[in-house]
């Protein structure tokens, strides 16, 4: 392959997430111009009443607030569902234990939990956090959790027999044959995480979720598109950011 | 888990004092699949002296990996006894280290961080070990790739430097050089021999391949399937150093021929059984 080529291959790699961005506006703007979506506004008006929002302290607030509700409980949602994850997929005596407990937490869907958060937790902040926790938490588990149970147990003995104790198994072997499967469930666990807290912060004093809210109650149609959109990009971010601090860290796998 | 390692290291002053010797006594391992008894090694008694190079050779499903993973510890026999060094065998140690067929590099580990997890694990990193022993095995300059980067026999060689780098008195080698190409192979034997010849461990070495089984031991067992005995122990008393020369000798020829009798036997033995 002579370099031309793989520089226009490298280019049009590059431009391909802005032709798919281009093309959701083109289709949004048409099935509006066409009527299709009865009041709902187009590109252009949203644009218009965006202006003006991205200069209201409101909306920079409540973006902050948001960004607080995800990453605080998802670094929780990490430092336990990882390790938990591990303990799990390696001890049958974990597992027999823990799972069925937390495989009946598991389908309750968020919203289900808002009158049992208002009731227990002193704040709707704290409530809010445990919602998008739980969101991050059973998909960093349950990924953990396969991921450990498929290590090739050749691995294991080798580091057996190479003097390896039990603990030394599970940091050498363990932990990182599982990261592939970590990083997926840290992904999908963003994702989740952002679901979560949309419908949690209809309690809330503040956020994007509130902001989206709001907008409703006082008839702000662009202002609503808007809030949505800004949801979209920062839970895509936020995952693009998980994606590529764990590639990073897992070149060996993609060798 | 015992520690014999440290003795190892400073055992190679004097022959008696030399680590590495097996024992077994009435060794039995039975699979118990469905209460369905499957004998896999039946009372086996046996003795591999300290420094002994020794071929377990037979038909697929005899229980020479079966007895390997005995003595690595990774398989508790049903009943029997298995020392090393006079110390009951319970669980696998660094002082029996194994290559296996596929082999077993960390592949989120470079090769160098490969070839030192046994030193680091103990918390006692040589500098420069690693390289040496990279070298040693003709595969300088690999230490920062990661072990798909190389080639199948690039990777074996990784493994015995890993293996080496533990400095353990017995090498359990189970086919190892069965997935490598006939060159490659040829190779790998001679290497394993400039090896063992430098420091006199205990290997026993599995393997499917008669002529390869006399080339590199002192002795070869042939072992029986269902249930798993050790039916034959022919002594190679070709002299060392050896070069693969000596595999077109008469007297090469003639152990390879009352070998290969004993394992057709078996052979048809077992089909008509």
């Amino acid at each position: 392959m002579s370099t031309q080529q793989g520089r226009q291959i490298d280019l049009f790699k590059w431009i391909k997430p802005f032709v798919s961005i281009a093309g959701f506006f083109l289709v949004w703007y048409l099935l509006v111009d066409a009527g299709l979506l009865e009041s709902f506004p187009g590109p252009f008006p949203v644009a218009a009443s965006a202006v003006d929002a991205w200069a209201d302290p409101l909306l920079h607030s409540s973006i902050i607030a948001s960004l607080q509700h995800i990453y605080i409980p998802y670094l929780f949602a990490v430092a336990i569902g990882v390790p938990l994850g591990i303990a799990i997929g390696w001890n049958q005596i974990v597992n027999d234990l823990m799972f069925p407990s937390l495989e009946i937490l598991r389908p309750v869907p968020p919203i289900a939990w808002l009158p049992i958060v208002i009731l227990v937790f002193p704040t709707t902040t704290i409530g809010i956090m445990f919602i998008t926790f739980l969101g991050a938490f059973f998909p960093i588990l349950l990924n953990t959790i396969a991921g450990v149970r498929s290590i090739e147990e050749d691995y294991v003995k080798a580091v057996r027999c190479l003097g390896g104790d039990r603990s030394q198994v599970i940091r050498e072997v363990v932990a990182p044959a599982a990261l592939p499967a970590i990083h997926t469930g840290l992904i999908v666990g963003m994702g989740l995480a952002w679901i979560n807290l949309i419908a949690a912060e209809m309690i809330a004093d503040e956020g994007i979720g509130r902001y989206v809210w709001v907008s409703y109650t006082s008839s702000n149609y662009p202002n609503i598109v808007f809030g949505v959109l800004i949801i979209g990009a920062l839970g895509y971010a936020s995952s693009e950011i998980v994606r590529w601090i764990g590639n990073r860290r897992l070149q060996w796998s993609n060798k | 888990m015992s520690n014999k390692n440290q003795l190892a290291s400073s055992s190679s002053v004097t022959s008696d004092s030399k680590k590495g010797s097996i024992q077994m006594q009435d060794l039995t391992k039975i699979y118990d699949p469905d209460g369905e008894h499957v004998k896999a090694l039946e009372e086996i008694d046996l003795t591999i002296e300290a420094g002994e190079f020794v071929s377990l050779v037979g038909p697929s499903g005899c229980g020479k990996s079966t007895l390997l993973n005995c003595i690595a510890g990774f398989i508790e026999p049903t009943y029997g006894q298995l020392y090393v060094d006079g110390d009951r065998v319970d669980g696998p140690g660094a002082d029996r280290g194994v290559v296996f067929q596929e082999n077993r590099l960390l592949p989120w580990k470079t090769i160098r961080e490969n070839v030192n997890l046994g030193p680091k694990m103990r918390g006692e990193i040589e500098e420069d070990r690693a390289e040496e022993l990279l070298a040693q095995m003709g595969i300088q300059g690999t230490g920062d790739q990661y072990p798909t980067e190389l080639s199948g026999g690039m990777q074996q060689r990784a493994e015995i430097a890993r293996l080496l780098a533990n400095d353990p008195p017995i090498m359990l080698m189970d086919e190892p050089f069965s997935a490598l190409d006939a060159l490659t192979k040829e190779i790998m034997q001679e290497l394993l021999l400039d090896i063992w010849e430098e420091d006199n461990r205990t290997v026993v070495f599995i393997t499917h391949d008669v002529e390869e089984a006399i080339f590199l031991a002192d002795r070869v067992l042939i072992m029986t399937a269902g249930p798993g005995e050790i039916k034959k122990s022919i002594d190679v008393d070709i002299e060392r150093p050896r070069d693969l020369d000596v595999t077109t000798t008469p007297h090469f020829n003639e152990l390879k021929e009352e070998a290969l009798s004993y394992i057709v036997e078996e052979a048809r033995e077992a089909m008509e059984g």
